[in-house]
C-alpha cells in the first residue's frame, strides 16, 4: 500500500482536555509520522502513513472523555516524509474559535495519586490533569494557556514541567498542573484572624460553621447531622425556609435518606458533579435534620469534585451542608478578601487557598424529571459550553440580556450560542454589577463581541433599562414567546410549533400579566392560542409574598356569593386591615393586576390549604404544595393512569373559546377543591388532585388549540414541577403527542435569554 | 403621535422630560433654568418666585384639603430655596354646580394656613367652568419670597454629605389614596400637608446645603433629581426610614413603596456632616419635625446612581417614579 499523507482538522472542545497526547499515542500505535499542534481554530494534525483512514476514524470515535468534536475536517496533501510523530508549538491566529471546557470533577486517577502515600500528589489538594481539573473558572482569556489563567501565578516546578512536557503522562499540557512545591496552598483561618492547622476537619466534626473556597467560589460548610450547627448556619445567613444543599461522601451513603435511579446516579457522578434534586425516604430514625430543607421532599445532593472536598470528607461526617457563600440577593463570594469580610460573624473558620477564581461560578442544580435531566441552575460544570444550531444563523453577534430573575445572559454568533452561568436577580444593585462584570469577560472566553441585543418587554426590568441606554440596535421580546423559541432552538427546530407555557409571570402584550400561555409559533412570529382566565392579583409581587392573599383573592372573585359565605373560616388568620382592604381592592381595582400567572395558581392552592403562608424565597408555596402532593402519592400507591375513584378524579375545570381564543376558566376547579377542604379532606389528597388536574387542563388546552400533529413544547418554570410534569408526560404520551422540552438550559428564566436572542435576529 | 399621558403629571420620569423638553426648550432663561422650586430674581429686594396648580381629589382629606394645600405647596416650595415667603396671588377654577359651602371651607382654611405661614394673599382671580370641564375646584398660587444668605441648591451637595427628612414620609400619598378609594385602616393615616418655613427656621444652620419638599414622586424621585443636579450618587438606608405603621402596612399590602408616595410636609434635607448631628436635633425639637431621622448619605459617583440598601444588607437601584410597579416574580 502507498504511503500518503492527509491534514485533519478538528474543531470544538480539544484543548485542555488531552487531545494531543491521544493523537500522539494513537499514531505511535499505528505507526503514522507527522506531527499535531494547537491552532486558534482547534487542533490541526498532518498525518503519513498507510493507516490513515483508520488513524482518522479512530481519533473520532476514541477522543478523551472531555472532548466534544464539533468539526473534523480531513484533506489529501503532499508528503513530506517525516521520521517521527511530534507534538509542536501552538500557533496562533486570528479569530480565535476554540472552546473552552468547563470545569471537571477530579477523576479517578487523581484520587488514586492523591490516597497513594509514595505519590507525588498524596493528598494534594489541588491535583488535576487532562481529564479533570479547573478550566472555565481560572481562564482570563483564550486560548486556553497557563499564562492566561490563574494559575500564571505559579511557576512549574522541575518535577511539574516534565509531566507537562512528556506526551505520555496524563499530565501532559494540563494547564493548571501543579504539586505540593509548586502549586497553590490551603491556610484555615479563624474568625479572629489566626493561623490554624489541618484543613478544619475537627472543627467541622465539632459543629462549626466554615467558609472554604471551591471552583466556582465559597460555600459555607457544617455537619449537617449536627442540627444545632445546621440551625445556626440558618440564623446567620438569614435564609428563611430556603433549602441547603448537601455534598455525600459517596452514593451508597446518599442513598441511606434518598431515592436514586439510574438517570440521577449517572448525573451525580458525571464529570460536571452537580447538585441532584432528590426525593428524601421516608423514614424516622437516624435521618438527616429538617432544618435542611423544611417543608420539602427532597434534597439536593452532590458528591465531591475537588481534591479539597475529598480531603474534608476525611473526617467522621458522611454529609455537609455545602450551601452558596452569598448573603441574601447578592451575588456569589469568590474572592478570599471578600469571604473573611462578608462572612464575618457567619463562618467560624475561613479555609482559603491562594489561586484565584475568575469566573465565579454557582454549583449546577438538575433533577430527573420524566426520565430526563431537567436544569434547574446551570453554572459550574456546564458553562461555558454552547448550543449548536444548524438550523439557525446568527449573522450578527447578539446579546439576549436575560429576564430579571435567575439572570443569565446569552451571546451568539453564527452557528453557535453560549449562555452565560446563574447570575441571580437582577434587582439587586450587586447582582447587577456582576452581570456587568461577566458580560465583559464572557465575550472574551467565547470571543463575540455583540452588535445587537434583545431584552424582555417588560418596562421595569433593570435589564431593560440597561439594554435602553446601549447605543446599539435593539429588539423587545414578549417574556412567554422567548421561552417557547428557547426550547425550539434547543432542539434545532424553526418550523412553528404550539406551546404552553407555564411560569409565575411575565409583562403581556395586552398589558396583563401573563403566564399560563398557550402560544402558537417559533422566532418569527408568534400568536396567543390561549390562556388562564385572568384572576386578580392584589398587591402585585408584595401580594405574592402572601399566597393566603392570593388565595383570598382568587376565590372572591370564582365563587359563588353562598360557597364564598362557606370559607369565612378560611380567612380567620387574615387580620381586620387585610380584610377590608383586600375587599376594597377587589371592588375598586386599586393596586390589582389581572394575571393568567400558573405560578400564582397554585401559590393561591398552598395559601388556601395552609401549606405556605409566606413566602421567604422564590417558588416556596408551589414547592411545597408539590412536597404535600408528592409525599401523599408515595404514601399511597395506587395507577395514576386510571383516573378512577374519588382520589383520583380530576377536579371540574372549563376550556372555552372566547374571541377564538381557549380559555381555562377555574372557578369550578377552587368550588370543589374548597369544599373537599371544608369537609376535611387530606391536604396531601387536596394537593396532588389539583396536580393532576392542572397536568389534564394543560393537554386539554394544547388539543383544543390543535396539537394533533407537530409536537407539543412544554416550557416555563413550572415545568420544574416534577410531579406535574411527569403528570403531562403521561397524559401526552396515552394521547401520543409528542413533547419537546429543554434539555441543556432551564426551563425557567434562566433559559430566557437565548429564546430572545433568536427571535431578535430574525428581526434585527 | 404622542399624546399627554396622566404619567405626565406624576411627577415622575415623563413629567421631568416633559420640562426639560418642552418648557425649558421654549420657555428657558436664567431665572427659569435654575430649576430650583422657586426662581430668584433680581431687583431692589432679593426676591424668590414660584407658582404651583392643585386639583387633588377628594377636596376634603385627613389632615387637610385643597385649600390648605394651595398654600403650603406653595409656602414650601419658597422655603426650601433658602426664602422668606411673604406674598401669595390666589387664582381659582370653580366647576359650575360647586356646593357654595364648600368653596367657603377652602376659603377659610386658605386664611387660617396663610396666617400660620405668616403669608398675605396679595391678588387673586377667579373662573367658573361648566359642568364636567372641571373637577369642583382647581387653585393655582403664585408665591414671592424675600431672599436670604441661606447658601442652598444641588450645586452645594459634595460626598460625604449626610440626608435628613424631617419625619415619616407617605403619609399625604396614602391618605389621599385610601380617601378616594375607600381603604380603611384600624388606625386612620393623616395627610402631613403642612408650611414648612416655621420648622425650616428652627433647624437651619450654616452647612444645610440643599432643601427640597418631596411632594409627587416622592423621596425617591426628588433625590434622583438631586443627584443627577449634583453628579453625585447616594446611598439610602431602608431601615432608617420613618415610617408611621399605617403607611406601612398599606405599602405592604397596596405593592407600594413608601419611596414613591407623596409628602406634603416635609423637607428633605443635604448637610455637612460636621452640622448633621445638631440640624436633626433642632429639627426634632420642633413639633413639625419630631420623627426626623438620618436616611442616607452622599457618595462618590457620577451617574446619579440613588442606591437603596434594603434589610438584609444587599443594594438596590431606587429610580424615578416611572409609570406602575408591574409584578416582575416569575
Ligand atoms: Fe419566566
Ligand atoms: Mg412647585
Ligand atoms: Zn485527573
Ligand atoms: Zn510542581
Amino acid at each position: 500500500m502507498k504511503i500518503q499523507a492527509i491534514a485533519i482538522y478538528f474543531n470544538g472542545i480539544v484543548q485542555g482536555v488531552g487531545f494531543r497526547p491521544f493523537v500522539f499515542k494513537l499514531a505511535e500505535e499505528l505507526g503514522i509520522n507527522g506531527w499535531v499542534n494547537n491552532s486558534s481554530h482547534g487542533v490541526t494534525i498532518h498525518a503519513e502513513g498507510n493507516n490513515l483512514d483508520l488513524f482518522y476514524h479512530r481519533l473520532i470515535r476514541e477522543a478523551p472523555p472531555l472532548a466534544q468534536i464539533v468539526t473534523a475536517r480531513s484533506v489529501e496533501i503532499e508528503l513530506a516524509n517525516y521520521g517521527t510523530f511530534e507534538i509542536v508549538g501552538s500557533e496562533a491566529e486570528e479569530g480565535a474559535d476554540v472552546l473552552i471546557s468547563p470545569d471537571v470533577a477530579t477523576c479517578g486517577d487523581c484520587l488514586k495519586d492523591m490516597a497513594d502515600p509514595k505519590n507525588r500528589y498524596y493528598k494534594f489538594p489541588f491535583t488535576n490533569c487532562t481529564n479533570c481539573g479547573p478550566r472555565y473558572t481560572i481562564i482570563r482569556d483564550v486560548p486556553y494557556d497557563r499564562a492566561l489563567t490563574t494559575m500564571s501565578e505559579f511557576p512549574m516546578c522541575n518535577s511539574c514541567a516534565v509531566d507537562y512536557k512528556n506526551p505520555r503522562d496524563r499530565r501532559f499540557h494540563a494547564q493548571p498542573v501543579a504539586c505540593e512545591e509548586c502549586g497553590p496552598k490551603v491556610q484555615l483561618i479563624d474568625a479572629m484572624g489566626h493561623l490554624l492547622s489541618g484543613i478544619g476537619i475537627d472543627q467541622l466534626a465539632q459543629g462549626g460553621i466554615m467558609a472554604v473556597k471551591g471552583l466556582g467560589g465559597f460555600h459555607l460548610v457544617c455537619d449537617a447531622r449536627n442540627v444545632q450547627a445546621v440551625r445556626r448556619l440558618r440564623e446567620r445567613k438569614e435564609r428563611g425556609a430556603k433549602p441547603f444543599a448537601l455534598m455525600a461522601r459517596s452514593i451508597e451513603k446518599a442513598c441511606d435518606e434518598v431515592f436514586i435511579g439510574p438517570e440521577e446516579e449517572k448525573l451525580l457522578r458525571s464529570s460536571a458533579a452537580p447538585i441532584v434534586v432528590l426525593e428524601r425516604q421516608l423514614k424516622q430514625v437516624n435521618s438527616l435534620p429538617v432544618d435542611i430543607a423544611p417543608g420539602i421532599h427532597t434534597l439536593g445532593i452532590m458528591l465531591p469534585y475537588t481534591p479539597l472536598h475529598h480531603l474534608l470528607f476525611e473526617g467522621p461526617y458522611d454529609f455537609l451542608v455545602m450551601t452558596s457563600a452569598n448573603l441574601s440577593g447578592r451575588p456569589l463570594i469568590y474572592s478570599n478578601e471578600e469571604a473573611m469580610e462578608a462572612l464575618q460573624g457567619i463562618a467560624d473558620y475561613f479555609l482559603i487557598h491562594n489561586r484565584d477564581i475568575y469566573h465565579p461560578c454557582d454549583d449546577s442544580v438538575l433533577q430527573v424529571i420524566g426520565d430526563k435531566a431537567v436544569f434547574l441552575r446551570r453554572a459550574r460544570g456546564y458553562v461555558p459550553l454552547p448550543i449548536l444550531m444548524s438550523s439557525y444563523q446568527v449573522k450578527t453577534p447578539l446579546l439576549g440580556v436575560g429576564g430579571e430573575l435567575k439572570n443569565a445572559f446569552c451571546l451568539a454568533s453564527g452557528e453557535r450560542a453560549f449562555v452565560s452561568q446563574y447570575l441571580g436577580d437582577m434587582e439587586g444593585y450587586e447582582n447587577l454589577q456582576r452581570f456587568h462584570q461577566e458580560l465583559e469577560s464572557f465575550q472574551r472566553v467565547v470571543n463575540i463581541t455583540p452588535q445587537a441585543l434583545a431584552y424582555d418587554k417588560h418596562p421595569n426590568y433593570q435589564l431593560t433599562r440597561f439594554a435602553l441606554e446601549q447605543p446599539c440596535p435593539k429588539h423587545s421580546v414578549q417574556h412567554h414567546h422567548a421561552h417557547l423559541v428557547s426550547v425550539l432552538g434547543e432542539w434545532d427546530r424553526t418550523e412553528p410549533t404550539l406551546g404552553m407555557i407555564c411560569d409565575g409571570t411575565g409583562f403581556g402584550e395586552d398589558g396583563c400579566v401573563w403566564g399560563f400561555e398557550v402560544l402558537y409559533g417559533n422566532a418569527s412570529d408568534y400568536e396567543r392560542k390561549g390562556h388562564l382566565e385572568y384572576l386578580p392579583l392584589p398587591g402585585g409581587d408584595a401580594g405574592a409574598k402572601h399566597p393566603l392573599r392570593i388565595a383570598y383573592a382568587y376565590l372572591r372573585t370564582l365563587l359563588e356569593r353562598e360557597a364564598w359565605e362557606k370559607t369565612e373560616p378560611l380567612w380567620t388568620v387574615l387580620s381586620v386591615d387585610e380584610r377590608q382592604i383586600l375587599d376594597r381592592q377587589l371592588e375598586t381595582g386599586i393596586q390589582v393586576f389581572q394575571t393568567s400567572s400558573a405560578g400564582r395558581l397554585f401559590d393561591a392552592v398552598s395559601g388556601l390549604l395552609g401549606v405556605c403562608r409566606m413566602v421567604t424565597y422564590e417558588g416556596q408555596a408551589a414547592i411545597e404544595l408539590e412536597s404535600v402532593a408528592s409525599s401523599f402519592r408515595l404514601q399511597n400507591p395506587f395507577e395514576d393512569v386510571e383516573w378512577q375513584g374519588k382520589v383520583k378524579r380530576p377536579y371540574p375545570y372549563e376550556v372555552r373559546v372566547e374571541n377564538s381564543q381557549c380559555i381555562l376558566r377555574v372557578g369550578s376547579l377552587f368550588g370543589e377543591l374548597v369544599r373537599d377542604f371544608l369537609l376535611g379532606v387530606s391536604r396531601g389528597e387536596i394537593a396532588y388532585r389539583f396536580h393532576q388536574t392542572i397536568a389534564q387542563a394543560i393537554v386539554d388546552l394544547a388539543m383544543q388549540s390543535q396539537v394533533e400533529r407537530g409536537p407539543l413544547v412544554l416550557s416555563g418554570g413550572v415545568f420544574q414541577n416534577k410531579l406535574l410534569t411527569e403528570a403531562v408526560l403521561r397524559i401526552c404520551q396515552d394521547k401520543g403527542i409528542k413533547v419537546l422540552r429543554s434539555r441543556t438550559l432551564p426551563p425557567g428564566d434562566g433559559g430566557l435569554a437565548f429564546g430572545q436572542l433568536l427571535i431578535a435576529n430574525e428581526v434585527l | 403621535m404622542e399624546r399627554i399621558m396622566l404619567a405626565h403629571g406624576s411627577g415622575g420620569r415623563l413629567s421631568h422630560e416633559l420640562v426639560r423638553t418642552l418648557f425649558q426648550k421654549y420657555l428657558g432663561n436664567p431665572y427659569l433654568d435654575q430649576m430650583n422650586d422657586a426662581s430668584l430674581l433680581p431687583g431692589r429686594e432679593q426676591l424668590a418666585v414660584t407658582t404651583d396648580s392643585f386639583v387633588v381629589s377628594p377636596l376634603f382629606f385627613r389632615g387637610g384639603n385643597i385649600g390648605k394645600l394651595a398654600v403650603c405647596g406653595t409656602v414650601n416650595d419658597l422655603a426650601v430655596s433658602g426664602a422668606i415667603p411673604k406674598f401669595l396671588t390666589l387664582a381659582l377654577i370653580l366647576e359650575e354646580g360647586l356646593p357654595m359651602d364648600e368653596l367657603e371651607r377652602v376659603i377659610e382654611s386658605i386664611a387660617e394656613t396663610a396666617t400660620e405661614a405668616g403669608v398675605a394673599i396679595v391678588c387673586g382671580d377667579t373662573k367658573v367652568v361648566e359642568r364636567g370641564s372641571a373637577d369642583k375646584i382647581f387653585i393655582n398660587t403664585t408665591g414671592i419670597g424675600y431672599i436670604t444668605d441661606r447658601l442652598v441648591g444641588p450645586e452645594q451637595i459634595r460626598p460625604g454629605d449626610e440626608i435628613l427628612i424631617t419625619g415619616t414620609i407617605g403619609d399625604h400619598g396614602i391618605t389621599i389614596l385610601s380617601e378616594r378609594e375607600g381603604l380603611e385602616f384600624q388606625t386612620p393615616v393623616v395627610s402631613d400637608c403642612a408650611p414648612l418655613n416655621g420648622l425650616i427656621d428652627a433647624f437651619y444652620l450654616p452647612g444645610v446645603k440643599c432643601m427640597r419638599d418631596p411632594t409627587r414622586g416622592g423621596v425617591a424621585t426628588t433625590l434622583n433629581e438631586l443627584a443627577g443636579q449634583a453628579g453625585v450618587s447616594m446611598l439610602l438606608v431602608e431601615e432608617q426610614f420613618p415610617l408611621s405603621p399605617s403607611v406601612e402596612g398599606a405599602c405592604e399590602m397596596l405593592g407600594l413603596e413608601p419611596l414613591y408616595l407623596a409628602n406634603e410636609g416635609k423637607v428633605l434635607v443635604i448637610v455637612a456632616p460636621e452640622v448633621a448631628e445638631e440640624v436633626l436635633l433642632n429639627m426634632q425639637a420642633h413639633p413639625l419635625g419630631r420623627n426626623a431621622a438620618r436616611i442616607g448619605q452622599v457618595q462618590e459617583g457620577k451617574f446619579g446612581l440613588v442606591l437603596l440598601e434594603t434589610p438584609l444588607g444587599g443594594k438596590r437601584i431606587v429610580g424615578m417614579l416611572e409609570g406602575e410597579h408591574l409584578p416582575r416574580i416569575c
